[in-house]
């Protein structure tokens, strides 16, 4: 444990490490200041580029990015009343109006400061859990991966907005999807592949997983078009002080959304909009003044910043031991675990450690760098936002499309990353979940490997699967989980009908 | 809204197919290689039919909606776009992306890099003849710079210029 810490950190003694982060946080920066753009398609422009890098080294750069890109979205949520990211949306509500009352940079201040210490709070639980983490993952075999990942699949489909048999088929389709190709538990069995030798190998999680998240983004903000901050800035940055200060002084506010951030991360496919607005809402029922919510109260700015930086931490707990991505963000860091040779599952915490931890510090300085050099370069950063997004959409496509080619060689990999970004926007826009299709894509090999792996280690008998109490809970919980709407409907309507 | 819902209609039909395509290959397989295929696609089918089934008799699903909040409501969102004119864009697009990987496979990255995106900025975008010209210039100067020399990577150089495609 110590040993992986120290071997983690001391990688940011190095020059080239503490530049490549850097790097990371100015990419993270730049694409989360641009409407419409998240740090998802970052990665997805980054990570072609980082093959044949040492992992450890990769990591910095791509977490530098994912801790990034939610601060400069509130930069233009603040000053021009444009999110850069979804989640910063609530930013709007109180940070503007402080814009417009000539109180930017105080707003800033809060935006950074909150962003920076709820992150920082967010890391802290989680370099908690990581011991607990690594036990809890131990006792772990293949009948209780079995259901983790089918746990993970359902609790996904629950938490993503929407309907849950949509997010069902999503991942029903992506388990599917992952069982292409030669299948290593039967003896070397081709499975669905029509023949095709490029199929051999499974449907290629890079381009697949650059097709589906980064290319339908691009797709969708290039289709919507005038995604360019329309506001004007308005006031001075002064008062930057004045904004730290106020964060102090709103310590529980501050805590508070902080925890929720943590707690939402957690959970499985809930993700950033969930946890801001929750937090902006909490903040709001529990103010004395909740009438000054929206004509610019600091607790405004202060909760959903301190929540939505706080979720990235939260995020990679499920996703560094089980291998269950949080958000689209951390499903893009599993391609590129993958694409470093890293398998996602429990084995991570268990043979690489020491990647865990450098995630863990590299949020750390990405957020500390990020607040610093944010509230310096806040007026720039919001000159940014008024680029067309549709300037943006021929350089985004061709990066993409460029990187999945140079990772293997492979002309039909580009046509991959295509259809996954069709396929991606068709989803998105008919109200399937993405990320419930990429978890399935992702954990359904290991679905598949781990029940025969428990089936043969109990000599075909089925009881395995329902023994262990780790299994029973997990069951219990399934049943709990999709019964919670039909329950909470018959209440709605025996309320209505009372 | 007639229109959207047979968009979504049709999509969901799209799946049903794919998933049904699954279901049907996953018999040419020995027993223990189509377990999880059939385990996960008979499944997957089923709800797809109740969605399908949805567009008809909505009360079939509703159960289903959930939510953790009403937080899509409260985000400013863009006046919605006449369907028409969004299917339209996306034809465009798709058009734009299949023609630039059509241009890959002729005549390679390095030649369809800056043909697409100055095309792309000059039609599509309608931006200046300079803007164009400098970020299609940049383009291909990142991609042959850090592709080709700094990470050493052979591009598709494309079927015109003797490349010849991975098998497929």
């Amino acid at each position: 444990m110590l040993e992986a810490m120290i071997s983690a950190g001391s990688r940011l003694g190095e020059i080239e490490v503490i530049l490549i982060l850097f790097l990371g946080v100015l990419i993270g920066m730049v694409i989360g200041v641009l409407p419409g753009l998240s740090g998802v398609v970052a990665l997805g422009i980054v990570i072609p580029f980082t093959f044949g890098w040492e992992p450890i080294v990769a990591m910095y750069l791509f977490i530098g990015i994912m801790g990034s890109s939610m601060f400069s979205g509130s930069v233009t949520a603040i000053l021009l009343n444009t999110p850069g990211t979804p989640p910063n949306a609530a930013t709007c509500f109180d940070g503007h109006p402080m814009a417009r009352q000539g109180h930017a940079g105080k707003a800033l201040g809060i935006s950074a400061t909150a962003s920076g210490l709820g992150a920082i709070v967010g890391v802290i639980v989680l370099a908690g859990l990581i011991p607990i983490m690594r036990m809890v993952v131990l006792a772990f075999g293949p009948a209780e991966m079995f259901w983790i990942i089918l746990f993970g699949l359902v609790a996904v489909s629950f938490a993503a907005r929407g309907n849950m048999i949509k997010g069902l088929i999503a991942g029903g389709l992506g388990i599917l999807i992952s069982l292409i190709g030669y299948s290593y538990v039967h003896s070397n069995v081709p499975r669905f592949t029509g023949g095709s030798y490029y199929l051999w190998d499974g449907v290629q999680l890079v381009p697949f997983m650059v097709g589906l998240l980064a290319v339908s983004e691009v797709i969708n903000y290039t289709v919507r078009g005038g995604t360019i901050a329309q506001g004007e800035m308005k006031g001075k940055l002064t008062g930057v002080l004045d904004g730290v200060k106020e964060v102090f002084r709103h310590k529980i506010a501050f805590f508070r959304s902080a925890a929720i951030g943590t707690g939402i991360g957690i959970v499985p496919g809930v993700g950033g909009v969930t946890a801001s607005f929750l937090s902006y809402t909490t903040a709001m029922q529990t103010s004395k003044h909740p009438e000054t919510f929206g004509t610019g109260n600091p607790e405004g700015v202060l909760a959903p910043e301190a929540s939505n930086n706080a979720k990235d931490a939260g995020a990679l707990i499920p996703a560094l031991s089980f291998g269950i991505p949080g958000d689209p963000s951390t499903a893009m860091l599993l391609a590129a675990f993958v694409l470093h040779g890293l398998e996602p599952g429990p084995m991570l915490l268990v043979h690489h450690l020491d990647i865990a931890w450098a995630l863990i510090f590299g949020l750390v300085i990405a957020n500390v760098i990020t607040s610093t050099l944010g509230l310096i370069v806040a007026p720039y950063l919001a000159k940014l936002s008024n680029i067309r997004v549709r300037y943006i959409a021929p350089v985004v496509l061709v990066l993409c499309f460029s990187g999945v080619f140079v990772i293997r060689g492979n002309i039909w990999d580009v046509v991959l990353t295509l259809i996954a970004g069709i396929f991606g926007y068709g989803l998105n826009r008919f109200g399937f979940p993405v990320i419930c299709l990429v978890i399935g894509y992702i954990l359904g090999v290991i679905a598949e490997i781990s029940y025969f792996q428990a089936i043969r280690s109990n000599w075909g008998s089925y009881s395995i699967f329902f023994t262990s109490p780790i299994s029973q809970t997990l069951i219990i919980l399934l049943v709990i989980i999709l019964l919670i709407p039909v329950i909470t409907k018959i209440r709605q309507g025996m309320r209505s009908k009372g | 809204m007639k229109l959207m819902r047979n968009g979504t209609f049709w999509f969901t039909v799209l799946l049903g197919v794919i998933v049904l395509g699954f279901v049907l290959f996953s018999f040419n397989y020995k027993a223990e290689p189509r377990f999880i295929p059939l385990l996960v696609g008979i499944p997957t089918l089923i709800m797809i039919i109740l969605v399908l089934l949805s567009e008809r008799y909505p009360k079939l699903i509703s159960l289903f909606n959930v939510s953790l909040g009403d937080v899509e409501s409260v985000l400013k969102r863009k006046p919605a776009q006449s369907e028409t004119d969004l299917g339209r864009k996306v034809l465009a697009i798709l058009a734009w992306m299949a023609g630039f990987i059509l241009l890959i496979f002729l005549v390679g990255f390095i030649i369809a890099v800056p043909i697409f995106v100055f095309l792309f900025l000059k039609i599509y975008t309608r931006a200046g003849w300079l803007t164009a010209v400098i970020i299609s210039l940049i383009m291909v100067g990142l991609i042959y710079g850090g592709f080709e020399v700094l990470m050493r990577a052979n591009m598709f150089e494309g079927l015109l210029f003797g490349a010849q495609p991975s098998q497929l």
